[in-house]
């Protein structure tokens, strides 16, 4: 076995993992602390990348700029659905569910409409590649992702466990009620992990940009892969959750190299079958009941 | 036999014999728009029975994807006669598609609620992908083509003629909702309520909920697999892109969802009445394709935020509005939470 190949998919690995890591940190953040599933999760990411996009056509500003404008973008976007239809059905998935699929409609619908249903390039901000000859080998924007990605990742861990609202975004994910009973707002916890979860996503978008191009139609598909990744790590542990997209990444590098091009979303859902017959709470989650399979 | 059952009854036949008659009454066009229209009322069906039990899936378009492929191959690829019928491909597309519901709702139903959603349509794709690798058996992404169309000895082949079809899908239509709506009123179908409204008690008090709800699914996924594989034998072609998520048309996993909430999830008319209400919109849009999402998402946003109950409940709503009309979003609201919990069987 060549070890050039797999040092090769190890690094792959990571970076599919930090991408899905910015979905799925997110995602957990909000399902966690605000109770939402937010099911256009995915077009927050990709919405992102459609806000670096369009500043850099029409202003043609920097990419950096673009992309931190479209951060900000997107966490106040991410305020603005905490306030309006996610509040209103705190704690009932089932119309949470039904409007995260109607703002699934209403922004391919809307994006298809305003800006055309192509695929939009932002063009190559970092060029060239760089690794240990013979070894391994990746464009240096990959190793940008990968290190974004992970400042971003370890950037949200130390906020969550060291800062005082990361302490009290962590009450409110355990007990609501008695956070607000300690003083916490659990609403505008809510808020705010709200932001910073859509404002992961729009970075995720924002760095897949340049080396994807900015689509519509990837959001269910990301937002499936950061959902898988929550499934098999769990609602319990923060660092479950990037431990799963590790594994997830990692799965998907592994068999893309050595299996078939098409073959890494097979294999995550094998991983997922396995994760759940064996523990269906998740690798790290909280266990329900006892052995018994179902709610 | 009440009043109510009366009304129902007549009622169901003087629709069905509209529907009989409607090849004489509208152009093809529109019989082809109604074919559409009873298909997403069987899928719909489906996840409104699943629903009952308490889980939201979206992933229903899947099992009519494998029903679709298994009717299809079977009928081109089976050489014995009494195999090579489209009408066995009816049944067996529906078999299989049961059989591959109940193999991976026995995965799937484990985790709770919320991820179960999710892991529908993570379902979706993964059977997507599926028909798309295993092309030596499904054709990969070209699907599979010229599939023949049904044919009756007295009639033969069906052809580009749309009336059969309508007939027949009328046939799918009322053995599905029949077999629902009797499923919901056995002792079975209690347990389906129960199930919804608290799981940890139905389970305490002795219900094997999982065994329970994967039957509902393997039913669900039965009835799906039938109307694939009538979709098969009606489009004469399979492409695994005909079973996807969202796509502008309203056959999709979302498409069934957005039906099956906006129509109404608690009363047995609410998939009818949606999936031609939005059936027939999205006709209506076929100048402004592009539109289609949008709306579908106002629709869908509109009954949330304003009729809980589905469109089904417009009506009542309407008559009852002077009186409700100041506190009706608080009203909404908490209808959303009687959703949840009151599954009465009516009648």
């Amino acid at each position: 076995m060549d070890v050039g190949t797999f040092i090769q998919s190890l690094w792959g690995g990571v970076l599919e993992a930090g991408l899905i890591a910015m979905v799925a940190v997110g995602l957990y953040l909000v399902l966690g602390v605000a109770r939402v599933l937010n099911f256009a999760h995915g077009h927050i990411l990709v919405l992102g990348g459609f806000c670096t996009w369009g500043f850099r056509e029409t202003y043609n500003l920097n990419f950096w700029i673009a992309a931190f404008l479209g951060v900000l973008i997107m966490g106040i976007a991410g305020m603005v659905l905490e306030r309006f239809p996610f509040r209103r059905f705190y704690g009932n998935f089932i119309p949470i569910i039904c409007v995260g699929i109607a703002l699934i409609y209403l922004f391919e619908g809307g994006v298809v409409q305003l800006w055309g249903p192509e695929t939009k390039t932002v063009g190559t901000v970092i060029s060239g590649t760089s690794g240990v000859k013979g070894w391994f080998i990746m464009r240096n924007w990959d190793w940008l992702v990968i290190g974004a990605g992970l400042g971003c990742l370890m950037g949200s861990g130390l906020f969550l466990a060291k800062t005082r609202i990361g302490r009290a975004m962590r009450a409110t994910a355990v007990d609501p009620d008695t956070a607000n009973l300690q003083g916490i707002g659990a609403l505008g916890m809510a808020r705010y992990a709200m932001f910073i979860g859509c404002a992961l996503a729009a970075v995720g978008g924002g760095l897949m940009a340049p080396k994807y191009g900015v689509s519509i139609g990837v959001g269910l598909a990301w937002m499936i892969k950061g959902m898988l990744a929550i499934i098999i790590g769990g609602l319990g542990s923060f660092y479950g959750c990037l431990f799963a997209c590790l594994m997830l990444g990692m799965a998907v590098s592994f068999s893309i190299t050595y299996i078939n091009a098409q073959a890494g979303y097979i294999v995550m859902f094998l991983l997922l079958v396995v994760v759940i017959m064996v523990r269906p709470w998740g690798l790290f989650g909280k266990q329900l009941t006892v052995g018994i399979p179902g709610e | 036999m009440g009043r109510r059952t009366k009304i129902i009854i007549i009622a169901s036949i003087v629709v069905l014999a509209l529907l009989f008659y409607s090849p004489q009454l509208v152009s093809q066009y529109w019989v082809m728009v109604l074919i559409s229209c009873l298909i997403m009322v069987c899928l719909s069906y489906g996840f409104r029975l699943l629903f009952l039990t308490g889980r939201f899936t979206i992933g229903h378009i899947a099992f009519a994807g494998v029903g679709a492929y298994a009717s299809a191959l079977l009928v081109i690829k089976a050489d014995i006669p009494v195999l090579n019928n489209p009408w066995t491909g009816l049944f067996f597309g529906a078999l299989v598609a049961g059989i591959v519901a109940l193999a991976i709702g026995y995965i799937i139903l484990r985790v709770p609620g919320l991820m179960f959603a999710i892991l529908t349509m993570a379902v979706v794709e993964l059977v997507r992908y599926v028909l798309i690798m295993w092309d030596s058996l499904t054709g990969g992404p070209a699907g599979v083509l010229d599939i023949p169309s049904f044919s009756l000895p007295g009639y033969g082949s069906f052809g580009i003629n749309q009336t059969p079809y309508l007939y027949l899908i009328i046939i799918i239509a009322v053995v599905t909702i029949a077999v629902m709506y009797r499923i919901e009123r056995t002792r079975v179908g209690l347990s389906f309520y129960a199930m919804a409204l608290n799981d940890r008690l139905a389970r305490h008090v002795g219900m094997d909920t999982f065994k329970f709800r994967l039957i509902c699914f393997a039913i669900t996924g039965f009835f799906a697999g039938m109307v694939g594989a009538f979709l098969a034998h009606y489009w004469h072609y399979v492409s695994p892109q005909a079973f996807i998520l969202m796509s502008v048309s309203v056959i999709s996993a979302l498409g069934i969802q957005v039906v099956a909430v906006a129509g109404g999830l608690l009363s047995p008319l609410g998939p009818i009445v949606g999936a031609f209400v939005l059936v027939l919109l999205s006709e209506g849009l076929r100048e402004v394709r592009e539109y289609a999402g949008i709306f579908f998402g106002g629709i869908l946003l509109f009954v949330i935020f304003m009729l809980p109950g589905g469109l089904v409940t417009l009506p009542r709503v309407l008559i009852n509005m002077p009186g409700n009309a100041r506190n009706w979003p608080d009203t909404a609201r908490r209808k959303w939470l009687d959703i949840r919990a009151r599954f009465v069987p009516a009648s």
